[in-house]
């Protein structure tokens, strides 16, 4: 009992030993590179404006280009875009002549007891019949042709044949309506031998005839016969009543199929000065819109003939359908890849002309069968519409002046700078002007300013180069396919002067001179899509002098301060191969921001060492050092630098393989264990 | 394992059968703990702060350092082990199971320095790192054995020899032969050049009893008697443990300068890069690790000692011996001389010379010691005390020392053994 009592006791001594582990801690202070970087003169230079050019030796010239503008001469070919206006009046509507025959025989003039008295193929002497017609009606039925007309011209003619073997005398007849009686002619002939024609007629103007109609046979006397005659009973008087070469303001009829207008015309378009001979259609389409008054439907036949494509010209047909409220049909064609003539009508008299279109109008009357009421007054009424963007045109542009007014640009060259003097030993400012155009060009600047919109300090390209006229050559064209051969022209100025200023803005203003000297006898030519293209290149060679030039430059960034490490200090370690000493000024800014810290403040940055060419011989090494304090969130870090060529009173020349060796090394501050 | 183990048991189940039935039969059955942790070079006070925790101090870190040779070695058991120990005559067998937990570190002084304060005030210098390792063990060690007396012309001369399952568990090592760490001045750069053979066992198998890796050990001991003296020759544990291929492994043999990561554009900094960068870097490692399977040594004990009784008023009997220990950082060549020289050089560990008194008392054994070397290679002080005589309890602790020179000390001892003899 004893010994497992001792036992016991030894081990809960043992394992009440136990002791509560904690994670010890200490702190330990780490010298660690976080970043490398070499930047070379490209590197800080360069943006998305800027390049950087290096010769053979690696003398770097920086090169800012920027396109001015695509200077739209669209007013050079400016199409007219309605072909006028058609209007075509019915007043020539074509009415076939109108012909009624009415036969009346000989047995029915003697009736049944005249036939017993005369019988058929007797021969017998005929007596003196006065009065043997007397207001005979005979119905005239005319609704086969219209409904009523009333003429404005046109004849009532009467022909009357005398078929029997016995002259007939003092025939009157007249024509009235039907329903109401009124007369509309009367024809008297005192005498028709037998086995002849006699003939009369009267105008129509001013009347109104309905389909119904009565010819009244107001009186014939049948004269004796000389001797005896076969008596025939089927011998007959014929009349034939005509309305022809009618005229009417006012119709109800069945119209017959007819073209009732025909314009053939030449349109004159309007392009200024300009003398078009051939415009290619990229895009384009005509709409034609047409509208009648007819009851009936109509149809238009449009065609240009100015307007080919694989050698057919263009051709509409376009059917007009009755409109009741003066609506318009509208037809819209495609004129994508078509050709337009502009010299005029084929053949035309006094030979081609220019910015002339032929184009061809028809306007017909469709037959329904039906009777329709036309009017005098109906009519056709159409217009034309053209959209065309030209492919190219080809003829004598014009001579025209051009204002070229470009308010202002904006220039990032030296958006970074701060502040500081600048002299460059020389920059070249070139404009290059690219002229697509089949015409020759002058420019002259009216202004050509540069501008520092903080300093408000403006410097102009001065009078020697304002005045001057820069004669721009015609682009041509060469081979079957007519390729295009723009021609390129430099302008040039030295600029060192107006950079000085460390412009942020370019102010200019133009003429362009069209065919300053005339046409010329190279067809002229233009493809509205490229017409002059104007851009600014400025080759600033880095030769330069910098009194402190200070750039500032704002990263957005995103570096929080790690819990677990604690940043005590950061180390710059500058390996300067660039002769330029530097002012240093780093400052870091939260979200809101509200400045953090500044990490470097005024630190310098030595040159590198020179020799007597003031070449770099040789870099330097600077260490910047700076505590750093903050506990918040960096999210912008605001570099400023002011630079000085070294030596600062000469041009130094900047080379390719001048370059820095950058480090960030950090201190830390680590507490392990925690 | 299970199978192993069950297997074991029933091999050793006849040989307890059979001796039970003798009436020379002597049966012991004993547990062993033993808590060790030894260096020559690092403090307790290092020790409990790394262990106890709570903030170090420059005062510490200094005074810890100032300490401090050129290398440096911890080296650290924790293990519990059952036995049972039968002799029938001539014939004696052995059954134990232990549960180890082996820990030996090998760093040089500036390691310590870097580690404890960092690199900022060691601008320009160069930092050696070379021998370093770390070695962290668990496995449990099931042991068999048997000896045998045999008569050589009067003299009586007893074998013994045992057999040993290695279960693995975990093994973390961490090998570099040769690396040096160098910081320029502002820290514009650093210069890193190491070789390193790294191994983990797999973490998703971190029971404690996992199998992780099998291996064998071997045990030898002659003892015999000269006249009134005993000599025994021993060697214990030498084995090794066969990790899976489950495990990484990670080798790498480069020199590294690291001047930060590069960035095209420094004015537009961003720590996004960084991250992105040292992911980048990150991956790189992960790429050059795979997995492998690998060997590992556990620390074999080598030894002589002699016992002899005494006729002083003081001690009834002492025992000189000496114990080397083996246990090469890796399995990097053939068995031969240098391979053995290796292994006595790997393992941190001096000859250990020792002293043991005997001085019966009433009521307990007293058991001084007197030693030098080890992996404090310092001149300790042990005293073990026993109380009863035929079922047994010992307490022990090898370094006395540390009771006296408290935080300063090097090493920490205790171990317990309780023996219930049948």
């Amino acid at each position: 009992m004893k010994k497992i009592f001792l036992i016991t006791l030894a081990l809960i001594s043992l394992l009440s030993c136990k002791h509560e582990l904690e994670r010890p801690s200490w702190n330990t202070e780490l010298l660690l590179p976080l970043v490398n970087s070499e930047i070379n003169i490209k590197d800080i230079l360069i943006d998305s404006t800027l390049n950087v050019h290096e010769d053979n030796d690696g003398f770097i010239s920086l090169v800012y280009q920027q396109e001015l503008t695509n200077i739209n001469l669209d007013t050079i070919l400016y199409v007219k875009d309605t072909l006028g206006v058609t209007k075509v009046v019915l007043d020539s509507l074509n009415f076939n002549d109108i012909s009624i025959t009415e036969t009346t025989r000989l047995g029915e003039i003697l009736g049944p007891i005249g036939r017993i008295a005369f019988p058929h193929q007797s021969t017998m002497n005929i007596p003196n019949m006065n009065g043997i017609i007397q207001d005979n009606n005979i119905p005239v039925d005319a609704s086969d042709y219209f409904e009523s007309m009333t003429f404005y011209k046109g004849f009532l003619a009467i022909s009357m044949y005398n078929g029997l073997p016995t002259e007939l005398a003092n025939v009157t007849i007249q024509l009235a309506d039907a329903v109401n009686n009124n007369q509309i002619a009367s024809f008297s002939f005192s005498s028709i031998p037998p086995i002849s024609h006699v003939y009369d007629s009267i105008p129509l103007a001013g009347q109104t005839i309905n389909k119904d109609l009565i010819a009244i046979l107001s009186n014939i006397d049948i004269m004796a016969s000389n001797g005896p005659v076969i008596i025939n009973h089927w011998d007959a008087i014929v009349l034939d009543l005509e309305i022809k070469d009618i005229g009417f303001t006012d119709a109800t009829a069945i119209f017959p199929e007819q073209r009732v207008a025909e314009i053939l015309k030449e349109h004159y378009i309007d392009i200024g000065s300009a003398e078009i001979e051939k415009i290619k259609i990229d895009k384009g389409s005509v709409r034609v819109n047409s509208t009648s008054t007819l009851p009936d439907t109509g149809r238009i036949d449009y065609n240009i003939p100015s307007l080919t494509r694989n050698g057919k010209s263009f051709t509409s047909a376009n059917i007009i359908p009755p409109s009741n409220n003066g609506g318009f049909t509208s037809y819209d064609y495609n004129l994508d890849g078509y050709d337009i003539d502009l010299t005029g009508q084929n053949g035309r008299y006094g030979g081609d002309t220019i910015n002339t279109i032929y184009t061809e109008f028809f306007a017909f009357v469709d037959s329904s069968g039906e009777l329709v009421n036309i009017n005098q007054n109906d009519s056709f009424y159409s217009y034309i519409d053209l959209n065309i963007i030209p492919e190219y045109a080809k003829g004598y542009l014009g001579q025209d002046t051009i204002d070229i007014t470009v308010d202002e640009i904006e220039t990032s060259i030296f958006r970074n700078v701060l502040s500081g003097e600048l002299d460059l030993e020389s920059a070249k400012l070139t404009f290059n002007i690219t002229n697509y155009l089949g015409a020759d060009l002058q420019i002259k600047f009216d202004q050509l300013n540069m501008f520092n919109s903080i300093t408000s300090i403006t410097e102009s390209a001065g009078f020697d180069f304002l005045s001057q006229f820069h004669t721009i050559p015609r682009a041509s064209q060469f081979g079957e396919n007519n390729v295009l051969a723009p021609t390129f022209t430099d302008i040039k100025l030295d600029a060192a002067q107006m950079l000085s200023i460390l412009p942020n803005k370019i102010e200019s203003e133009l003429k362009i001179y069209l065919n300053p000297f005339g046409p010329t006898t190279e067809i002229g030519f233009i493809y509205p899509e490229q017409t002059l293209n104007a851009g600014l290149h400025l080759e600033i060679p880095l030769s330069l002098m910098a009194n402190n030039l200070t750039f500032i430059d704002t990263n957005i960034v995103e570096i929080s301060q790690n819990n677990e490490v604690e940043i005590e200090k950061i180390f710059l370690t500058i390996n300067n191969g660039i002769p330029f000493d530097a002012n240093i000024n780093v400052m870091l800014y939260d979200e809101l921001d509200n400045l953090i810290d500044t990490l470097f403040n005024n630190q310098l940055l030595l040159s590198a060492k020179v020799d007597d060419n003031y070449l770099v011989t040789e870099s330097t090494t600077s260490t910047l050092s700076a505590n750093y304090n903050n506990s918040g969130k960096i999210r912008k870090i605001i570099t400023v630098a002011s630079f000085n060529t070294q030596p600062n009173n000469r041009f130094i020349k900047i080379y390719s393989d001048y370059k820095m060796d950058i480090n960030m090394s950090a201190k830390l501050r680590k507490t392990i264990g925690n | 394992m299970s199978k192993k183990i069950y297997f074991l048991i029933l091999t050793i189940i006849p040989f307890l059968a059979k001796a039970s039935d003798t009436t020379l039969t002597k049966n012991t059955i004993s547990w062993n703990s033993k808590i060790n942790l030894e260096s020559n070079a690092l403090t307790i006070d290092f020790i409990s702060r790394m262990l106890g925790g709570g903030f170090i101090s420059d005062t510490q870190k200094n005074n810890w350092i100032s300490k401090l040779s050129e290398n440096n070695t911890l080296f650290s058991e924790f293990s519990n082990n059952i036995s049972y120990n039968r002799i029938s005559g001539k014939n004696s067998f052995s059954f134990s199971v232990a549960d180890r937990n082996l820990a030996r570190i090998a760093f040089t002084g500036d390691l310590m320095k870097v580690a404890l304060f960092g690199n900022y005030n060691y601008q320009g210098d160069t930092l050696l790192f070379d021998k370093t390792n770390l070695n962290l063990t668990r496995f449990q060690q099931v042991k068999i054995g048997y000896g045998r007396e045999f008569k050589i012309q009067d003299k009586t001369v007893k074998v013994s020899t045992a057999l040993s399952y290695l279960n693995g568990n975990q093994h973390l090592s961490f090998l570099s032969e040769k690396a040096s760490f160098y910081t320029a001045p502002y820290g514009t750069y650093n210069d890193l050049e190491y070789d390193i053979t790294a191994f983990a066992t797999d973490t998703a198998n971190f029971n404690y009893f996992e199998n992780n890796g099998s291996g064998v050990a071997f045990d030898f001991e002659l003892n015999f008697q000269l006249k009134e003296k005993k000599y025994s020759i021993y060697l214990f544990d030498l084995g090794y443990i066969n990790w899976k291929e489950s495990a990484l492994k990670y080798n790498t043999d480069t020199t590294y300068s690291f001047k930060g990561f590069e960035i095209d554009n420094l004015l537009e900094f961003n720590d996004s890069l960084l991250e992105k960068e040292a992911d980048q870097y990150l991956e790189d490692i992960y790429l050059n690790a795979k997995k492998d399977n690998i060997k590992s040594y556990i620390p074999a004990n080598f030894g002589l000692k002699i016992e002899a009784p005494l006729n002083d008023l003081y001690f009834n009997k002492y025992i000189f011996g000496v114990n080397l220990k083996w246990q090469p950082y890796q399995d990097n060549m053939l068995l031969s001389l240098e391979k053995i020289l290796q292994g006595f050089y790997e393992s941190g560990y001096s000859p250990y010379f020792y002293l043991k008194t005997y001085k019966q008392y009433k009521g307990a054994l007293l058991i001084p010691q007197i030693a030098i070397g080890g992996y404090t290679q310092k001149l300790s002080f042990g005293l073990t005390t026993q109380f009863f005589k035929k079922s047994t309890l010992q307490l022990g602790c090898q370094h006395l020392e540390s009771v006296f020179k408290g935080k300063d000390s090097n090493a920490l001892s205790v171990y317990l053994q309780m023996r219930l003899k049948f």
